[in-house]
């Protein structure tokens, strides 16, 4: 009990150091779009009552619902938002923490799990977009399911059965378009179970109940709350089935290496701490050395007599060669990308086939970890083939720090801490024989790799925070806004022009102070005919328009020192 | 582990092994020759909008396909004329298409924007600039179809009913004549 709080507080105490400088950010411009279209959902009034019942189910339902909490709770207030946020990403790992430690039977593997997930900045963007936190609560849910489903298969009960489907209901409903594939994962889990029930002459009344349990909460949200439906969009989005498999045969265009970017950017972050010569210095040794590596496992499994994992472990060595040599082909990839994808994939698969080499000797970390790998591979690919990426700038494998990213990167941690766990535990048994020191450089070498990757992905995250906060102070645009909002209140509508003229003083970002425009339409509730604000910095353009502006139109004018605004008449 | 499933696991392991060295050795898709994207002669798949101020001519020669050609005629422009041809492109086709291409003339300098229409949004593809020099002159524009920054296979759920063509930047003061002869993908 005492090492479980100590391990709470310790997974708790380091997210905490790692995400800190979010917290004297001002709230993003993203914010903004989100709180103005909770106001097209909800109407002026903000009422629950005024969307239909079924908006609460559709796919970005409970997401808006919850923003719209969070607004009538703090307002503008970018302190409380980041504060709730971090809270929820901090619970999330230690649902993950409780998840992990209690299957594998192992608080190491829980603590690294946890904070791999904790710290990853693929997939920061819930924190930095900040109203985006419900996703945090689906990954609880996620793992609260998870708990439930393998206590109800390894003990089935009627209690289990009902709280793992309701969890199932919950996680899905949390966050539709995150957790869409947690459902295949879910019923291939059940077709597995359902053999071995089978097989093992157990009852099979129970997980036949719980099969259609979860079927009937899948069906009801395909066809009556319409939460797993395809809408206009998603369908456009869709990639064409025939066209994926076609280019997946053929290797045009490279779209398996696409994938895999995607797979490596929660294991590798680009934007790495290690210095500008990351790639070169780290990156590109190690996409000769984890080739060779693969080859050590598979000289070991050749001499432990495992003649398939060995023919498997071909993938493992042959991936990291083969991405570099796709690279002519890669149209507009940076080699940093190639060399992530070379290095991070074959992490992955060496990870993997590692842990079913050693699933009879550690069974609960194997199979954690196994499991933590489905749930990587489901919750990427289905996701990204119903809405794949656009260009660059959305959810694409690119765009590594893009929301799509969190939950698989829950999975990977469970792999990535399994795998290094076990790594550490099979040192000293594999010193005392020849077959054992074949391994050894696989065993020291896996878990210093992910240990040192899981640090430079806090040490990112931690500079990605600081640096978006650099030179801004989210109090100070809120004391810049509580002192002008008394002139501003009555601020009129189109066709009016309102100029703001801020005599910055400060080093401040314009953009925040121009985001401002948007809490005037929030504020006034008139985001279906917003005013016309327009914000200007330069003094010349402001006497300008001073000179040349409409009768009606409204000028107001401040400066701001960063402690006190002055109207400027 | 039993036959079955070694059987399995050996299948899974050479699949993953092809896929990858695809991408190292990829197979090209057989180009397609020519595909046409809109049907020029024939005046009944083209749609212009309720611009009322528009006339719209289609000929069409038995003899000399070369001759097929539509006319867009706006005496007083609106401010960016926009109209699309109806013609079904399979997904397939567009997936081994490398360009959109398209022989028109000008009666004054304008941008012409070309997209790939379906039921919401298609690929907008970036917009030519016709200038002083290819004014009343027959003119073929390319588009590549495959951008860095969207890539194709994003957008290939289709189907496709259409290419739509948008022309901005020009002389409003003066009548915009626009005639396509015609609309491929290569």
């Amino acid at each position: 009990m005492i090492r479980n709080i100590f391990a709470i507080l310790l997974v708790a105490a380091a997210l905490f150091l790692v995400l800190k400088p979010a917290l004297t950010l001002p709230l993003p411009s993203d914010a903004y779009v989100d709180l103005r279209i909770i106001q097209t959902d909800f109407g002026k009034n903000l009422s629950f009552l005024y969307p239909p019942i079924k908006y609460y189910f559709h796919q970005y339902g409970t997401q808006f619902t919850s923003i719209l909490i969070a607004y009538k709770l703090f307002g503008f207030n970018p302190s409380a938002y980041f504060i709730l946020n971090i809270f929820l990403r901090i619970s999330a790992a230690l649902a993950i923490y409780l998840f992990t430690s209690k299957w594998t039977k192992n608080k190491l593997a829980g603590i690294i799990a946890a904070i791999f997930f904790g710290v990853n900045l693929a997939g920061i963007q819930p924190t930095t977009r900040v109203a985006f936190f419900l996703v945090y609560v689906g990954v609880i849910f996620l793992f609260i399911f998870l708990d439930r489903w393998l206590t109800f298969h390894f003990r089935p009960d009627g209690k289990n059965l009902k709280l793992s489907a309701l969890f199932f209901a919950l996680a899905i409903l949390s966050y539709p378009v995150r957790t869409i594939g947690v459902v295949p994962l879910t019923f291939l889990g059940e077709i597995y179970w359902l053999i071995r029930h089978y097989r093992e002459k157990a009852p099979l009344k129970l997980p036949v109940l719980h099969i259609i349990l979860l079927a009937a909460v899948v069906l009801s949200f395909v066809f009556i709350t319409g939460t797993l439906s395809t809408t206009p969009e998603l369908s456009f989005k869709r990639i064409s089935p025939n066209i994926l498999l076609t280019s997946l045969l053929t290797g045009y265009p490279a779209v398996a290496t696409t994938l895999w970017l995607f797979i490596s950017n929660l294991i590798v972050s680009p934007l790495s701490s290690a210095g500008n010569n990351f790639d070169t210095v780290i990156l590109e040794p190690l996409t000769a050395l984890l080739p060779f590596l693969a080859i050590l496992f598979l000289i070991g499994c050749i001499l432990r007599r495992k003649f398939l994992l060995a023919f498997a472990s071909l993938t493992a060595a042959a991936f990291g060669p083969l991405v570099i040599a796709s690279t002519p082909n890669l149209e507009g990839w940076s080699s940093l990308w190639i060399n992530i994808t070379a290095v991070g994939g074959t992490l992955f698969i060496l990870s993997n086939l590692f842990l079913i080499y050693m699933k009879d000797k550690f069974a609960p970390l194997a199979q954690i970890g196994l499991l933590g790998s489905a749930i990587v591979l489901s919750t990427i690919l289905f996701p990204w083939l119903i809405s794949p990426q656009n260009s660059i700038n959305d959810q694409s494998a690119f765009n590594f720090i893009h929301r799509y990213y969190t939950i698989p990167g829950a999975g990977m941690g469970l792999l990535l801490a399994s795998t290094a766990v076990i790594s550490l535990h099979s040192l000293r048994t594999n010193l005392n024989t020849f077959r054992g020191l074949v391994f050894l450089p696989v065993l020291v070498s896996l878990p210093l790799l992910i240990l040192s990757f899981t640090y430079w992905q806090a040490i990112s995250s931690n500079n990605l925070l600081t640096a978006k906060g650099a030179g801004i102070n989210g109090a100070k645009i809120e004391l810049f806004w509580n002192q002008i909002a008394p002139f501003v209140k009555d601020i009129k509508g189109p066709p009016v022009v309102n100029y703001i003229y801020v005599d910055n003083k400060t080093n401040i970002d314009e953009k925040y102070f121009s985001d401002l425009s948007d809490r005037i339409t929030i504020t006034r509730r008139t985001v279906d005919n917003p005013p016309n604000v327009i914000f200007i910095f330069d003094n010349t353009v402001f006497r300008e328009v001073s000179n040349k502006k409409n009768p009606d139109d409204n000028i107001y004018a401040f400066e701001f020192d960063g402690k006190e605004v002055t109207a400027i008449k | 582990m039993k036959i079955p499933g070694k059987i399995i696991a050996i299948f899974a392991v050479l699949a993953f092994l092809w896929l990858m060295a695809v991408t190292a050795s990829p197979i090209r898709p057989r180009r397609i020759e020519k595909f046409t994207a809109c049907d020029v002669g024939s005046i009944s798949s083209w749609e212009a909008g309720k611009t009322a101020d528009r006339v719209i001519q289609s000929y069409q020669s038995s003899r000399e396909t070369s001759a097929n050609r539509i006319e867009f005629i706006y005496p007083t422009p609106p401010r960016q004329p926009e109209f699309w041809c109806r013609f079904p492109i399979p997904e397939m086709i567009l997936y081994r298409a490398i360009t959109l291409n398209a022989t028109y003339q000008l009666n004054q300098s304008a941008y012409l924007g070309i997209g790939l229409r379906r039921v919401g949004q298609g690929p907008g593809l970036q917009q030519v600039q016709v200038d002083e020099g290819s004014i009343n002159k027959p003119v073929t524009s390319t588009w590549l179809l495959n951008r860095f920054d969207e890539p194709k296979l994003n957008w290939l759920s289709g189907p496709y009913e259409g290419v739509t063509f948008r022309i901005s930047g020009f002389d409003p003061g003066k009548e915009l004549k626009l005639t396509i002869y015609q609309v491929y993908f290569e």
